[in-house]
């Protein structure tokens, strides 16, 4: 069979009570049990006594002696609840006055109903009988008043507890229970309401720091995250459509263009050739989009192997320096040798592109682009800088989200993509990114971990 | 030459034979894995491409099989533009070359005619000669009608690739994956402006152009 366990704190608390109900009663009984035997055995060992010294007496001097002190015996314990009889083999009363039949078989008796003189009722006695050799039979008998007393006084104290406890477990579990629903209900309610779409309600919490408060306190944080990066995700879809627009929009106008004024093959190819230059452009805004997803989902670091960040810096600015030199911008370029890390070396080709392309679109003829890479302590630092105009500060965390450009006439080429591609490629490699003003001009600063040395020997294997 | 193309999208597949068709060459088209498997192994072609994605059986299986069967006909696989991981998979498991999609179709053929080319085992060689331009590949020398002209390192490998690839155009892509190792088309027109500068060094008191532009397409070593 299979246990039933409640599922409300209710039902929990109730079976708690039940039980624990259940143990008061076996313990009120256990005690009960063992008051009523130890009280038994003193009536035993009462009547033990009593009819040892007769039987000496009787040994001493004959069944008259016996008699007489059956008769003094009697006199003196009438009211301690001992009871005396002594019969001949016929039964007939000798002496003492024990209201009862003497029982004709010799040994204990636990139920001898013995009548009462004065009040006429007749209560249950625990008796000792012993045949003397003449055949005589002598009765020692003690009241059983007292074990059934015990009995019942402490049949009703185990009674009247277990229901007490039994009435306030049940009540505080129903409270338990209501308290519990109560706050659930809450919850549940703001949940249903999120889910109905209204996304800005929150749980109400007092300020008092139980377990439901906490909870709230946690599901209010998740809730504000998933509302930010819905916000944020409904601003993408917003940048994406507006930056997708102007692009498909060139692109209508570029082909209605080849319909009304193209007047020869050469004019038609033209067009054709800057038609196909736009839906490229827009290929790469959806490539460099889904390549940020591709490494924000992180499963790209399965496939790190140790990379020399040296070799990648001196083949990115080999590659840029003629184009930063004709472009009127100076470059400077000073790397430690050897730095190693953990990462994918694309990758890093390109954050490094970016750095540089970035800088070289945004500054003036005449600026300086550094490019340093250096060690300090357990870290390798990538910092690219230069002495343009730099970014104010407060503008600095929001350029590294996607589509942002601080020109407003957005006049400049790319999409804004270029520095959360490098955001997100430094977070793949576990680098911290900061910028800095390196007045005047931008200082970009990317910190990895270094490779230990050990881990360096694979890295020029490689 | 034979190709045999294998990809579901009837456009791309159009796309692809109408261009290859029109260079010369002879173009069977599967648009499933199975067929693609079995005309690969039944039928001899100087060259194969091959979708990652196909229905029935995908592109990286087929190409695992086919290698595994010691077929080495040379195959270039498509893969959509998501995955980068998948490219370094597909070039482990024995594709010759990968093409991201969406492609131009120049990049296509400029591709597929410098894996069907490539020596199945490079030989070791000394020196590279095309004309009159030689290049001393132990010494890192190059020479032009015999006269020494002084390159950057970057400058010598592009000459590298162009002089081991002559009569074969090089697109912009292939010389930012073999000579910078970059996977990604930076902004700024490196290669462009490499090409100026090697070409400024190599034509300096020589009437010929030694690097002939194919526009739209890429660049190539001038062989005649």
């Amino acid at each position: 069979m299979k246990l039933h366990i409640p599922r409300t704190t209710f039902g929990l608390a109730v079976m708690v009570s039940v039980v624990l109900t259940a143990l008061a009663v076996l313990s009120g009984l256990v005690g009960r049990y063992f008051a009523h035997e130890e009280l038994e055995q003193q009536l035993d060992h009462r009547i033990t006594t009593e009819s040892s010294l007769l039987i000496e007496e009787y040994d001493r001097g004959g069944l008259a002696a016996l008699a007489a002190m059956v008769d003094s015996h009697h006199d003196r314990h009438e009211n301690s609840g001992l009871g005396y009889l002594l019969v001949d083999h016929q039964g007939r009363r000798l002496a003492g006055s024990l209201q009862a039949e003497a029982p004709s078989k010799a040994g204990w008796r636990e139920h001898l109903y013995v009548g009462n003189k004065t009040t006429g009722d007749r209560r249950a006695h625990q008796a000792l009988t012993v045949i003397l050799p003449a055949g005589e039979r002598l009765v020692v008998a003690a009241d059983r008043m007292p074990v059934e007393e015990i009995d019942a006084v402490i049949g009703w104290i185990t009674a009247g507890m277990t229901s007490v406890m039994l009435m306030m477990g049940i009540g505080s579990a129903w409270i338990l229970g209501l308290i519990t629903r109560q706050r659930i209900d809450n919850i549940s309610k703001v949940a249903n309401a999120i889910a109905a779409g209204d996304l800005s309600r929150r749980i109400d919490r007092n300020n008092r720091a139980g377990e439901f408060d906490r909870l709230a306190e946690t599901l209010n944080r998740m809730l504000d995250r998933n509302a930010e990066l819905l916000t944020n995700l409904k601003q993408i879809s917003t940048d994406i459509a507006h930056d997708l627009l102007t692009p498909l929009g060139r692109l209508q106008q570029q082909l209605e263009l080849a319909l009304t004024d193209c007047r020869n093959t050469q004019d038609y190819r033209h067009t054709i050739e800057r038609a196909i230059a736009t839906a490229v452009e827009i290929q790469q805004l959806f490539s460099s989009l889904l390549k940020i997803s591709e490494i924000e989902s992180l499963t790209l670091r399965k496939t790190f192997t140790p990379v020399s960040l040296t070799e990648v810096a001196k083949r990115v600015t080999d590659a840029f320096r003629p184009d930063i030199e004709e472009n009127g911008r100076k470059l400077i370029v000073r790397l430690d040798h050897d730095l190693h890390i953990l990462g994918e070396r694309h990758l890093l080709s390109q954050l490094l592109v970016n750095l540089i392309e970035n800088a070289m679109r945004h500054t003036p003829v005449g600026t300086t682009i550094s490019v340093i890479l250096s060690r300090a302590a357990d870290h390798t630092i990538l910092t690219v800088e230069d002495d343009g105009p730099g970014i104010p500060v407060a503008d600095r965390a929001r350029v590294i989200e996607r589509f942002v450009r601080l020109e407003a006439s957005r006049s400049t080429k790319g999409h804004g993509l270029g520095l959360s591609l490098v955001k997100a490629i430094a977070t793949a490699h576990e680098a911290e990114l900061i910028m800095e003003d390196n007045a005047p001009g931008l200082c970009i600063r990317l910190s990895f971990t270094a490779l230990p040395i050990r881990d360096r020997k694979e890295a020029t294997k490689v | 030459m034979r190709v045999l193309v294998a990809d579901d999208h009837e456009e791309t597949l159009n796309f692809i034979r109408r261009g290859l068709t029109q260079a010369g060459h002879i173009v069977s088209t599967v648009d499933n894995g199975r067929e693609a498997l079995f005309r690969a192994t039944e039928e001899s072609y100087d060259a194969i491409v091959l979708d990652r994605m196909l229905p029935g059986l995908d592109g990286l299986s087929i190409l695992k099989m086919l290698r595994a069967g010691g077929i080495r006909t040379p195959v270039l696989l498509l893969t959509a533009m998501t995955r980068i991981a998948d490219r370094v998979e597909g070039l482990e498991n024995g594709a010759d070359d990968y093409l991201v999609k969406p492609f131009a179709f120049s990049e296509l053929h400029a591709r597929l005619n410098v894996i069907i080319r490539r020596p199945a085992v490079l030989e070791p060689e000394t020196s590279l000669r095309v004309l009159d331009i030689e290049l001393d590949l132990g010494k890192r020398i190059a020479r032009r009608g015999g006269r020494r002209i002084d390159l950057q390192p970057r400058e010598l490998l592009m000459l590298e690739v162009l002089l081991r690839n002559p009569h074969r155009v090089m697109t912009k892509t292939m010389l930012l994956e073999r000579v910078w190792d970059f996977d990604f088309d930076p902004q700024t027109n490196i290669v462009e402006t490499h090409i100026s500068r090697l070409r400024a060094k190599l034509n300096a008191d020589f009437d010929q152009d030694a690097i002939i532009t194919v526009r739209g397409a890429g660049y190539m070593i001038r062989s005649e």
